[in-house]
């Protein structure tokens, strides 16, 4: 007695079509998706482009680390690749922060020093520094607030203040006597109110 | 008995005496007469009065624990002191508290925990899924309770606006719990790996061990309880009963399947022919006649809300019948009834007619004062017929952590509640800053009720007074499938700004992708203004360094919104929002999900968004700032990173663990071609998101800010 395909013709006999509906996005069916693909050998770019490519999303250090130590090459590239998007490139210096290879702290030193590198990619590579190295990072970071590009300065005052010791402190109150730039005053004062004990 | 601290003042101690009147929830008991909540528990000392809840959800400010020996409802408690009788204290468990007997034996504290001194400490804790009785008891610090016999776990999904919950470890697997969380669970390839009274659920690399429900509250509102094997199905129809999905007749007891295929009904749903007998039907089940004799009557699931039916139907009132059935929305199939039409957002049938006009009226519900470590009020709002949507509103920069703990609807369905909040089908997450917006619905599943909906908002570490209101959002014709958004951008340290921003090629290459994306929802974007951060803090705001906290950069960027003319939705722009501490760039990020509509200047007035890319891509800018509108409208995450947790809506693609092809715990864009990634509201920010479904522009319509045309 059913008919096939043809279920709706008598109920639209008894409700009335509508015109115009339309049927969009709905969710296939579980039956109807493909099985998962077989695993495949990892891909060390695809799977550091997976950890930086959210909206909001920040990676963590336990995600890098399960990368293991080839994941600091691909940053490497990524960085160095005019390619991308500015945000991409930053993430990728960002990153150098987190991942499970020593020579990342060098790599950031030799960013943080080349005054060839732009701001957006240097000033980055200060506060990924900072966090990497720590205290170890203040000979390299405390110059940079002499630096004649304010936006330098700012990432160096933030980076000090998140370094927190009290010699940073001392650095950065002794900067903030002659820091003209009312932003990286602010940058200062902000950093010094962190480490307040 | 646990005597008074010595340290304790005298009106301390009088007030330590106080705890629960007799009879009610954890007052001492012996047998269940003696308990005014109908059950005693008695595996606590001197009893403990409580209600069980297995089939029904637990009274407001208790907590379902799944014990041993049955599931009951806990007491909570924010100090000992104050709520909980003598020989009790306040003891954490999952995301709370309850209050919990004083301790004698290192086995009074469950696996994992020892006693000193009375109160459990951390023993040997047990791992991810281990067996526990409070948070003591598990490494990760969170003992969930309302799973069987307690288990060790930890958040593992967004647990707030810019909150993304941890990582699980390598042994656990994050899975879904309720619309409102995600968990950490054990992973497992077979049932005999998990505990008993659990089951693996396999999807994606490994299985997670999750907990057999014991009745209807362990499930979500829309789900039932399937006691022969403790999983939740979605919808009241038990597995093959009438409305039970099926592919074929052998799927239903009726040996009657309406498949997807053949007949349409997503999913399928097991039915049975009626022809000349209703009674065919039984109780679960109403026979359709056709007009049409030639055609078979059928069985459809009866219902009394749209919580009784799948995600891919609604309950439907019947032609000449006061009783109602589950059918597929209409956008699957048209059935309206003439002269109603489908309303694709919703997939309803509406009155006839052209999308009404919109007004919004707001409403003053009452004022939330807010001290100490926690304040919690209860409140009502009514809302009379012609009400598509309401935004419940609290502000007054009172900071602290805010929260909706429990709402329920004029007909008395529990919508959410805090503490038991596995079980809530509705999505509000606490929210920092204290000042937040509620948008309901936020889907079309759970629909409006014209009556009145009681409230209560808790806040804690917060401080001043609250501001409660509501917007009611109207249509003339009761529906709504098209509406206006002004805009406003404002720029901080670009060279884009409010001067140029008219003939800026890249600014307005961007803005007229955005309009195009929202224009697929029916969302038509309208005055665009634009203003300049003052130029006093514009340095200061070009690089926003802080996104947490009463005092960060990003709450007072959304402060500046204060001198906005208007009600619009503001886009601010600047160079870059960092994060995490190491100099990591934040494509963008809304004041809320969603954020405070109406009302500028507060911290949840608008998104942030990082301007790096326009003048390479335009369009990539475009994306993030019509996600981030998106989610400040009150939309969500279509798919996590995980691949574990989706939106609340039924209408858009998820991209399930099983699509992670590489097994790195990631789903990313290329995994999820064709189901999800092509979708404004991924995860990710990949080269092709920007589409919307009909359900997330159900939401986006019904957010106050998108006015009439």
């Amino acid at each position: 007695m059913r008919n096939p395909n043809l279920f709706w013709l008598w109920w639209a006999a008894a409700l009335t079509l509508a015109s115009g509906c339309v049927t969009q996005n709905s969710r296939p069916p579980e039956e109807a998706r493909p099985p998962a693909p077989p695993p495949k050998p990892q891909d060390m770019k695809v799977r550091v482009l997976a950890l930086i490519s959210g909206y909001e999303r920040v990676p963590t250090e336990e995600e890098f680390k399960e990368l293991g130590p080839g994941a600091l090459a691909v940053l490497d590239e990524l960085y160095a690749d005019a390619s991308q998007l500015p945000t991409t490139r930053t993430r990728a210096v960002a990153s150098m922060a987190l991942v499970d290879n020593p020579e990342a702290e060098k790599r950031l030193q030799d960013l943080v020093a080349d005054p060839k590198v732009d701001v957006q990619y240097r000033s980055t590579a200060v506060a990924a520094l900072a966090h990497r190295a720590g205290e170890k990072a203040l000979s390299t970071l405390a110059p940079l607030l002499e630096s004649e590009e304010p936006r330098m300065r700012d990432a160096a005052a933030r980076a000090l203040g998140r370094i927190g010791t009290a010699e940073a402190r001392k650095t950065l109150e002794e900067r903030l006597g002659k820091e003209q730039d009312a932003a990286v005053r602010e940058a200062i004062q902000q950093s010094l109110t962190k480490m307040e004990p | 008995m646990r005597a008074s601290p010595p340290f304790l003042p005298a009106g301390l101690a009088l007030l330590a005496a106080c705890g629960p009147a007799p009879g009610d929830f954890g007052s001492p008991c012996t047998s269940d007469g003696d308990c005014k909540t109908g059950s005693c528990f008695t595996g606590f000392a001197g009893g403990y009065c409580s209600q069980r809840c297995e089939a029904q959800a637990c009274a407001e400010s208790t907590r379902c624990a799944a014990l041993q020996n049955g599931s009951f409802c806990l007491q909570s408690c924010t100090t000992s002191l104050l709520d909980c009788r003598s020989g009790y204290h306040c003891a954490d468990v999952s995301a709370g508290s309850v209050c919990f007997p004083d301790c004698n034996t290192d086995g009074d504290c469950g696996p994992g925990a020892r006693c000193v001194d009375q109160r459990c400490e951390s023993g040997a804790a047990g791992a991810i899924g281990a067996a526990c009785l409070l948070n003591a008891g598990c490494q990760s610090g969170r003992c969930e309770i309302a799973f069987n016999g307690g288990y060790c776990t930890q958040p593992c999904a967004q647990d707030g606006p810019g909150s993304f919950g941890k990582q699980c470890p390598s042994s656990a697997v994050c899975a879904k719990v309720s619309e409102a969380l995600g968990l950490c669970h054990s992973t497992c390839t077979s049932d005999a790996q998990c505990r008993q009274e659990y089951y693996c659920e396999v999807a994606g690399a490994s299985g997670a061990c999750r907990s057999r429900c014991r009745g209807a509250a362990n499930c979500a509102l829309g789900f039932t309880c399937n006691r022969q094997d403790g999983r939740c199905i979605e919808g009241s129809a038990l597995p093959r009963k009438t409305g039970a999905a099926c592919r074929s007749d052998g799927d239903c007891d009726s040996a009657y399947c309406l498949d997807e295929p053949n007949q349409q009904f997503p999913k399928g749903i097991c039915s049975a022919d009626c022809t000349g007998n209703a009674s065919a039907c039984g109780t679960d089940g109403l026979c359709i006649v056709p007009s049409d004799p030639s055609f078979a009557s059928v069985c459809l699931q009866r219902c009394q809300s749209n919580f009784d039916c799948r995600s891919d139907y609604f309950c439907s009132g019947v032609v000449n019948s006061s009783s109602r059935v589950c059918i597929p929305r209409c956008t699957a199939v048209p059935m309206c009834n003439a002269p109603e039409v489908c309303d694709n957002y919703s997939g309803d049938c509406v009155p006839p007619g052209t999308s009404g006009a919109i007004t919004v009226e707001r409403v003053a519900i009452g004022q939330m004062p807010i001290s100490g470590a926690q304040s919690q009020k209860e409140f009502s709002l009514s809302v009379p017929p012609g009400v598509i949507s309401y935004t419940i509103v609290m502000k007054g920069g009172v900071g602290g952590t805010s929260a909706i703990s429990r709402l329920v609807s004029p007909s008395g369905v529990l919508l959410f509640d805090l503490d038991n909040y596995l079980t809530s089908q509705v999505r509000i997450l606490p929210v920092n800053d204290g000042d937040f917006g509620m948008l309901f619905p936020n889907s079309p599943r759970v629909p409006l009720e014209t009556g009145t909906y009681r409230f209560t908002i808790v806040n804690e570490d917060g401080s001043g007074q609250g501001e409660v209101f509501a917007l009611l959002k109207r249509s003339t014709t009761g529906w709504v499938s098209s509406g206006k958004l002004n805009v406003n951008f404002w720029f901080a340290g670009l060279s884009v700004n409010a001067s140029n921003a008219p003939g800026d090629p890249k600014l307005q290459e961007a803005i007229a992708e955005i309009k195009r994306i929202y224009a697929t929802s029916g969302v038509t974007v309208g005055t665009i203004s634009y203003f300049d951060v003052p130029a006093a803090q514009a340095a200061n705001f070009a690089v926003i360094d802080t996104i947490d906290g009463k005092d960060s950069e990003l709450r007072h960027l959304f402060e500046l919104s204060a001198g906005a003319p208007n009600t619009a939705l503001n886009f601010f722009m600047v160079k870059e929002i960092k994060g995490g501490g190491f100099g990591y760039t934040i494509l963008g990020i809304a004041g809320g999900i969603p954020g405070i509509p109406f009302v500028q200047g507060t911290n949840a007035s608008g998104v942030a968004v990082t301007a790096l890319n326009l003048s390479q891509s335009p369009a990539s800018v475009a994306r993030t700032m019509a996600h981030e509108g998106g989610h400040w409208l009150g939309l969500w995450h279509t798919s996590e990173q995980s691949g574990q947790l989706h939106d609340p809506l039924s209408d858009t693609p998820e991209c399930p663990a099983s699509y992670d092809a590489n097994k790195d715990k990631v789903v990313t864009s290329s995994e999820c071609k064709g189901t999800g990634a092509e979708n404004l509201m991924f995860w990710e920010a990949g080269p092709t998101a920007s589409s919307l479904s009909y359900n997330q522009g159900y939401v986006l319509l019904r957010n106050p800010v998108v006015s009439s045309q």
